[in-house]
């Protein structure tokens, strides 16, 4: 008995205890399941929705303010006053295209999160401009998936996303050739004593690069935008210039020239009298192309020198000599050499563009016959031609500028291109030396005490043609008789350059500007440079106009490319 | 012997009873992992081919480069793609969007943010991206300039 009362002791609670304590440990599972374990798992699996939802949100402000970024990179090129606005535009419209658990954010207003009153589905976009990125951030308001009573609605907040141009190594080849000029319009003008007096003959009217110009004056253009640089004296007049032996030099009255007449033959360059030109008002329409050949002569500069030269005997009562006349007219007439001066000036806006939206640093060489390097940024060459040696050899700039480890060289290459009223401060040259052109910037590039080593090189290829090395026939004592002389060997040059800029991993962006009216010209010049691009890779790119609206879109398309996300 | 037995078939059953239900939740926490999991997969995979396909100029280039993407993945679809890219106008907003979509199976009616047919579970998401890469309006048939 004792030990059943024992037992009975012992083992009466031990049943009630199992009893109680199975249905307990039931219970508490179930409600430890329910009540704890579920909700846990709710509120992570809202957490994770919320993570999801955030990374959903930053890609769709990633999108706009990348494209927020690229439309102001174009439009500082071709709207710079409209670049915020527009960019503020395209990127609302474009976040709006974008969605967060596949709903579109088209229930989003421009401004900032007020801090509060923000209904579920509804978003907040603001951008920040700065000098060298835009900001965006945004703001999502998100219900949870479990209805409201577990969690209210969040707001999400995404303000890391940025939008800019990388820290950029530019080295702009730009190409200088005389072919740029070609549809500057000129005067010819004949020269010639009769009776005693100096007459002038308007011979043509045209385009430089006309068809009509090239069959009259077939080898004669490509003096001029050098003798316009060289301030010397035109010979354009096709018989004559063969037979020609001694120009006269400035300020001095036209020479004889035997078999023919007293005689020379000038081309000038046509400027507007109207307007604010420096000749408006004191020039008579009538007599305009002989002013011109006077101005462009220095044969006005002062009295004595005008009587010495028999202008007078046509200009007399139309145009009073006086000091200057002939660097106002070189000055006009430089600025008026429509597509090189206008092309430089598109490519000095890329520059600014660039400066202004990217930690950039540039280098430039140009190029014609010969490309510029850092010993070489010009040369000696004759006044005329090689065939007419009397008349003097002048400095012909070729312009460059060495990139810079330490500073950015926006103002050394801004006034090597052009002077404080936004004028080339160069003049075209004969020849088209791509493959210098490229490689002294990928030397540029390449070097390490110049480029920087987190910065993305690259190089912008700025060309109007073909590549070509100009022939020895008239440039016998010029550098260039040392370079082979053919298109082949200058486009052969050409590859090798893209090759090098492969091996080097610097991408090549071609800019063709193919307003040569010689189509087959155009399309050479086209396969050479597409066959560069494709031979350089890494996102290597090529652009084609033909016109400087063109020309403008294709280098606010590559500053468009080189916007990137930042983060 | 008895009362032992009884523990140990109690024990059992209530083993049991919360193996079902801790196994219940297991199976539902696995769920929605696999779930989420599709989810994320098919936001990442979305969102690389909207900037693959954002990186060209055309429109055959730029589905290319999204379904390449998309090939890369199984049980992601490339569901739409539009490209509007009106030339060399940023002023017009190039932009690429792309659809994508995934199914997952589920015993559960799960409410999400996508619509359920049956026991699938489609996940859809798009991104729309800007066109970086303008492509040029061709020039090619403009007439010649006469002489001056």
């Amino acid at each position: 008995m004792k030990q059943k009362t024992r037992t009975l002791q012992c083992s009466a609670p031990t049943k009630i205890n199992r009893k109680q304590s199975g249905l307990t440990t039931i219970l508490l599972v179930f409600a430890l399941a329910f009540f704890v374990l579920l909700p846990i798992a709710a509120f992570g699996f809202e957490l994770a929705r919320m993570h999801l939802a955030y990374e959903e949100l930053k890609v769709a402000t990633d999108a706009a303010a990348l494209a927020a970024g690229t439309t102001r990179a174009n439009l500082a090129m071709t709207d710079p006053g409209n670049q915020e606005r527009q960019a503020i535009a395209i990127g609302l419209y474009l976040f709006k295209k974008n969605a967060v658990f596949g709903r579109v954010l088209d229930r989003t207003t421009y401004g900032a999160y007020p801090g509060s009153g923000m209904e579920p589905g509804r978003a907040y976009l603001q951008f920040f401009f700065e000098r060298q990125r835009v900001r965006a951030q945004s703001w999502l308001c998100v219900a949870p998936a479990f209805g409201l009573s577990l969690l209210p609605p969040q707001v999400i907040s995404v303000n890391s996303a940025a939008s800019g141009m990388p820290k950029l190594d530019i080295v702009i080849a730009l190409d200088t050739s005389h072919s740029m000029t070609q549809e500057t319009p000129v005067f010819v003008v004949k020269r010639f004593m009769d009776g005693g007096k100096l007459q002038h003959k308007i011979q043509m009217h045209a385009k430089l690069g006309s068809k009509r110009m090239n069959e009259k004056y077939a080898t004669g253009w490509p003096y001029f935008p050098m003798d316009l640089g060289a301030r010397g004296d035109v010979l354009f007049d096709a018989d004559l210039r063969v037979q020609h032996k001694h120009l006269p030099e400035e300020g001095q009255p036209p020479g004889k020239d035997k078999g023919t007449a007293d005689a020379f033959t000038d081309m000038v360059i046509d400027i507007p009298t109207s307007g604010s030109s420096y000749f408006a008002g004191i020039m008579d329409e009538s007599a305009k192309a002989a002013v011109l050949v006077e101005a462009f002569r220095g044969n006005l500069e002062n009295s004595a020198v005008f009587e010495s030269s028999g202008a007078k005997t046509a200009l007399a009562g139309i145009v009073e000599p006086r000091a200057g006349f002939q660097n106002e007219y070189l000055k006009i007439a430089q600025a008026h050499l429509p597509l090189f001066s206008d092309a430089v000036k598109e490519v000095v806006k890329f520059i600014d563009a660039v400066h202004e939206s990217s930690d950039a640093h540039f280098g430039l060489t140009t190029f014609s016959g010969i490309a510029s390097r850092k010993d070489f940024d010009h040369f000696r060459w004759f006044k005329v031609s090689p065939r007419v040696p009397g008349a003097g050899q002048i400095d012909v700039k070729l312009p460059y500028v060495d990139l810079s480890h330490n500073g950015d060289q926006y103002d050394a290459v801004h006034d090597a291109l052009v002077d404080e009223n936004g004028v080339p401060q160069f003049v075209p040259e004969q020849g088209t030396d791509t493959g210098g052109s490229v490689q002294a910037a990928l030397e540029m590039l390449h070097d390490r005490s110049k480029s920087r080593d987190d910065a993305k090189r690259i190089v912008v290829l700025v060309t109007d043609g073909m590549p070509r090395r100009t022939d020895g026939d008239y440039f016998h004592n010029y550098p260039l008789a040392l370079h082979p002389s053919s298109t082949d060997a200058a486009t052969h040059a050409a590859y090798e350059a893209a090759k090098d800029a492969r091996r080097e991993g610097i991408p090549i962006f071609a800019v063709a500007f193919l307003h040569i009216w010689d189509r087959s010209e155009a399309r050479e010049g086209r396969h050479v440079l597409n066959e560069m691009v494709r031979l350089a890779k890494h996102g290597s790119q090529y652009y084609e106009s033909r016109d400087i609206p063109g020309l403008r879109e294709d280098l606010g398309s590559v500053a468009r490319q080189l916007v990137r996300l930042v983060n | 012997m008895m009362p032992q037995r009884k523990s140990a078939g109690t024990l059992a059953i209530e083993l049991a009873i919360s193996v079902s239900v801790f196994g219940l939740l297991a199976f539902f926490f696995a769920m929605s992992c696999v779930v989420a999991n599709a989810a994320r997969v098919n936001d990442t995979v979305c969102r690389d081919a909207a900037r693959a396909a954002a990186q060209e100029s055309n429109k055959q280039d730029a589905r290319s480069a999204a379904r390449s993407v998309v090939q890369t993945y199984d049980g992601v679809h490339l569901v739409a793609i539009a490209y509007e890219n009106k030339g060399n106008d940023p002023s017009a907003a190039p932009y690429v969007q792309v659809t994508t979509s995934t199914d997952v199976k589920s015993p559960f009616a799960l409410w999400m943010h996508t619509g359920m047919q049956g026991n699938r579970i489609t996940f859809t998401q798009t991104y729309a991206f800007p066109i970086v890469n303008l492509a040029r309006v061709d020039r090619a048939d403009q007439p010649d300039p006469e002489d001056y």
